[in-house]
């Protein structure tokens, strides 16, 4: 007979009354409290459709939560975001706070949990059953890190798998500490499961990341490297995956595959991770390291090794400077070093190693009109940009240099004259430092968004070779035709309005967006486009400030409305009404505003460059015409769906 | 559960810790109670006199150097346990080559390893002798204060005035650690020169609020029955030298928290005064 699942009626979960309304949040995506994300699913069929999103490569959720009540998101894949959210926001009605402190990785064959603390294990395995409750194909996995040897930690207490009630060795439920024994590791390694995460890595459009909190330490720590590659090198969705990872494999053998994936298409650079553990810190962990660079260099045959240090070998003492001459030595090596104390986070650290490793070659000089671009994703956008650099102005591309990474061609980078480094703050501090001391001359126009910052970019570009684009008879022909059609879109534009919901936090986002990896400047772009804007803010919390913020951007202040909402019924109200004619939302398809007749927009349609500006304005025209929504409005209302739990 | 004493001596290097632990150790034995020395120093010199002339040192850092702690089985940490003479049992840290490493580590993991197995704790020992290395000059040399293995600290000093500051230090350490129950049972004179003025040392003491329970003299008989691989009370039964290590031994188990002072941290300046007299 079938066991009857309890219920909470949907009335009781949406009594959520004491949560301020999430809203259509720029950027972030809060939609945490808001009941209407549950999107008529239970829990078992969000889940289910979450595991469906791509049944050969498996949705990775990479998470840590930071806070009780709130958590950050970024991802390409909406709808699994969607779907997860859901999920856990109902879970959230019951258990608030009990997602902190965990990482979690969703496979299509189970959970994967890393907790920090394992005093939470029962918790975890109570919140596991609950979420994936008797999904047939969801299995919970609930792997603990203890590394830090917290005195109630599951590794203090010498605990093994079979200790644990009802879980023998080999189990596939396995709960299992995540430290030194390494079990946790030989776990993932013997069900194919780190090969699969790795797909999905560098997949890159099917990934997910919510990531907050601290990662300390992890960054080195062996036992995560594979987990830590999506710490470091993560962007808002867009991984810049700058590292490869070698590691060794169950067998205890060196595994130095260059994997292949979106941004890794040749050779990138590699860094060592040498698992010294306790004994070695104790001990000395010199002998280690020589041998494991030796091996690793001669394995490279030739190709550069790149060594990122976490603290503790620099706090135990280890003379690394002297381990890697005596490596190169021998084996005709080139190994790169960076010994650093504190936080070993990537892209800085890279940075230096590659700096290292081009400082060598600054005996060539560059010639004719060559340029490198520092920290620009390679897209199509970017090949109209650069082709224009060429056909108007003779400018030849001679490499882009970062995030993706060519080993091979890097001794060409000072063939170019001019680096070009993209200005979105979070890189740009670290390409300031790195790359100016390089002997080139460098510039760092404006984030080629809209049709204002491309030229700009491009004149900025000529201007260094002393090419002046007003006295190019063949670009001014171009840019005046390329222009006639901008203005032609931008009068039908100023018909239309757009609304934004934020919250506080977003704010800071909206007005200084090149502190932020996509680093587009939305609200600036948006007004160039001559779209009327509508912001409402959905937390009274430093309004006025932001407002002011807010509105001091803007050329045509009497155009844009700023103002504050804070009732659920007042924001649904707003979205179908004096919203505007397109809402931003992260969320594809976003229920709550297709049920109002509106469409929506994000980031994701902005493109870079004079081509890609005029085709954003169209898509997003074309958005704001659309009836579709407004004719179907009536089927996008949401239906109450009861919860099952244990 | 039997009541253990646990004892730790700790002392500016060379002062003769380990000289003075392992006659206490022998005392301890042949009264018939079961002891543990542990040496917490990398040169596992410790428990030297203790064990056999043949006898191999097998410290825990050679066993940790092969095997990861967390996989250590009872015969492994049972391993670590060496038999000594009057069936003292003797435990070796080690530690790193000298240069690399981390000692202090070292002894902090040795006690996690030891408390996990429910050695310290266990109730199988009597007295558990703790010789600890120099000064403590990191967490790590702290460990049995920390970690609650230990209960007595003594401190051998010598008239000599390095042994002295080294012994103000030590004594800012047992303060530091007070609130697990540690607390300083005295100081322990071990001299260099038999003729040496003693002034300064009594001031220290009292400033310090700490009596010595004991003055060993320089003696040759110590000397000579380290030489043969022996303790004095064992080479030397009847001497004057194993009387004051006899009288000692029971000071030093007699000794409780409740009749202990409270040692008084002396600060730079004031020791400066109390060493060389007021300037």
């Amino acid at each position: 007979m079938a066991r009857k699942q309890k219920t909470i009626p949907f009335e009781k979960q949406a009594d959520d009354s004491k949560f301020k309304c999430g809203g259509v949040s720029a950027y972030s995506g809060r939609w945490f409290y808001d009941r209407s994300f549950a999107c008529g699913d239970s829990t078992k069929d969000l889940f289910r459709k979450l595991m469906n999103l791509s049944p050969n490569s498996p949705v990775l959720l990479d998470a840590l939560f930071w806070e009780h009540d709130f958590f950050k998101i970024r991802l390409f894949d909406r709808q699994a975001k969607e779907y997860f959210l859901a999920a856990v926001g109902h879970y959230q009605k019951d258990k608030k706070g009990l997602y902190e402190k965990y990482r979690c990785a969703a496979l299509p064959n189970g959970f994967v949990i890393l907790s920090r603390d394992g005093a939470l294990k029962a918790e975890a395995e109570k919140t596991l059953s609950c979420l994936a409750g008797n999904l047939g194909r969801i299995k919970p996995h609930v792997l603990f890190d203890t590394a830090y040897n917290d005195r109630n930690s599951f590794l203090k207490k010498r605990s093994r798998p079979e200790d644990l009630p009802g879980k023998a060795p080999g189990n596939c439920g396995l709960f299992d500490e995540w430290g030194d024994s390494r079990v946790g590791h030989t776990f993932m390694f013997s069900r194919s499961l780190l090969d699969r995460i790795t797909q999905v890595k560098l997949s890159g459009d099917k990934s997910m990341s919510l990531r907050c909190g601290d990662v300390e330490c992890n960054n080195m720590y062996y036992p995560f490297n594979f987990f830590d590659s999506f710490f470091m090198f993560n962007t808002y969705g867009r991984y810049v995956p700058i590292a490869e990872h070698i590691f060794r494999n169950d067998r205890g053998q060196l595994d130095a595959r260059i994997r292949s994936g979106r941004l890794f298409k040749d050779i990138i650079s590699c860094y060592g991770a040498i698992e010294l553990k306790n004994e070695d810190v104790i001990l000395g962990g010199d002998e280690k390291i020589y041998n494991f660079l030796d091996k690793l260099t001669r394995e490279r045959k030739g190709l550069p090794v790149f060594v990122l240090c976490s603290c503790i070998s620099k706090v135990i003492g280890s003379d690394l400077d002297s381990l890697v001459k005596r490596i190169n030595r021998k084996n005709g090596a080139r190994i790169i070093c960076d010994q650093n104390i504190g936080c070993a986070w990537g892209q800085e650290l890279v940075l230096n190693l590659l700096s290292g490793y081009l400082s060598d070659e600054k005996s060539r000089e560059g010639h004719g009109k060559r340029i490198n671009l520092v920290g620009f994703e390679k897209d199509h956008a970017l090949e109209e940009l650069t082709g224009l650099l060429r056909s108007f102005f003779g400018i030849e591309l001679n490499m882009v240099f970062l995030p993706e990474v060519d080993l091979r061609s890097l001794g060409s980078y000072y063939n170019a004259r001019l680096q070009v480094l993209n200005p979105v703050e979070i890189y740009a501090k670290a390409y300031r430092r790195v790359f100016r001391k390089m002997g080139i001359g460098s510039v760092e126009p404006p984030a080629p968004y809209g049709m204002k910052r491309s030229t700009a970019w491009i004149r900025s570009i000529a201007g260094f070779f002393k090419t002046r684009a007003d006295k190019n008879k063949s670009w001014k022909e171009y840019y005046n035709r390329k222009l006639a059609r901008w203005d032609e879109l931008v009068r039908e534009a100023r018909k239309f309005r757009l609304g934004l919901v934020v919250g506080d936090e977003d704010a800071a986002l909206l007005v200084s967006p090149e502190k932020y990896p996509f680093g587009i400047p939305l609200l600036k772009c948006l007004e160039e486009m001559g779209f009327g804007l509508n912001i409402l803010f959905t937390s009274s919390e430093g309004f006025e400030e932001n407002k002011k913020r807010i509105m001091d951007l803007f050329e045509h202040k009497g155009r844009h409305k700023v103002e504050l909402l804070n009732d659920k019924q007042g924001l649904e109200k707003w979205i179908a009404g004096e919203g505007g004619d397109c809402i931003y939302s992260d969320i594809r398809e976003d229920a709550r505003i297709m049920s109002s007749g509106k469409s929506s927009f994000s980031l994701f349609i902005f493109e870079r460059g004079i081509e890609g500006a005029v085709r954003t304005l169209e898509e997003l025209l074309r958005l704001c015409r659309v009836s579709f929504f407004k004719r179907y409005k009536e089927y996008g209302k949401l239906k109450p769906h009861p919860i099952a739990i244990e | 559960m039997k009541k253990v004493n646990k004892i730790v001596i700790y002392g500016k290097g060379g002062i003769g810790k380990s000289m003075i632990a392992s006659n206490l150790s022998m005392i301890y034995a042949r009264q018939g109670l079961k002891v543990l020395q542990i040496g917490c120093d990398p040169k596992h010199d410790s428990t030297i006199r203790l064990l056999g002339e043949r006898q191999k040192i097998r410290t825990v850092m050679d066993i940790v150097a092969k095997k990861s702690p967390v996989n250590l089985t009872r015969d492994d940490v049972a391993s670590l346990i060496m038999k000594g003479k009057n069936n003292i049992d003797c435990i070796e840290c080690g530690g790193p080559k000298p240069g690399v490493g981390c000692a202090g580590r070292g002894i902090l993991l040795m006690s996690e390893i030891l408390s996990d197995a429910g050695i310290i704790n266990g109730g199988e020992y009597d007295v558990i002798v703790f010789d600890i290395l120099g000064d403590v000059v990191c967490g790590g040399f702290a460990a049995p204060l920390k970690l609650n293995f230990a209960e007595k600290v003594f401190i051998a000093i010598s008239e000599e005035l390095a042994s002295l500051y080294a012994a103000n230090n030590i004594s800012q350490a047992v303060l530091h650690y007070k609130n697990n129950g540690i607390y300083l049972g005295g100081l322990i004179l071990n001299l260099r020169d038999n003729n040496a003025d003693l002034k300064h040392v009594g001031r220290f003491a009292k400033r310090l609020n700490a009596d010595i329970l004991a003055k060993i003299p320089r003696s040759k008989k110590i000397a000579d029955a380290e030489h043969r691989n022996n303790t004095a009370v064992e080479a030397y039964p009847s001497s004057d030298v194993a009387r004051i290590f006899s009288g000692l031994a029971k000071d030093i188990l007699e000794c409780k928290k409740t009749s202990s002072r409270k040692p008084r941290y002396i600060g730079e300046e004031a020791l400066g005064d109390i060493l060389y007299g007021a300037r």
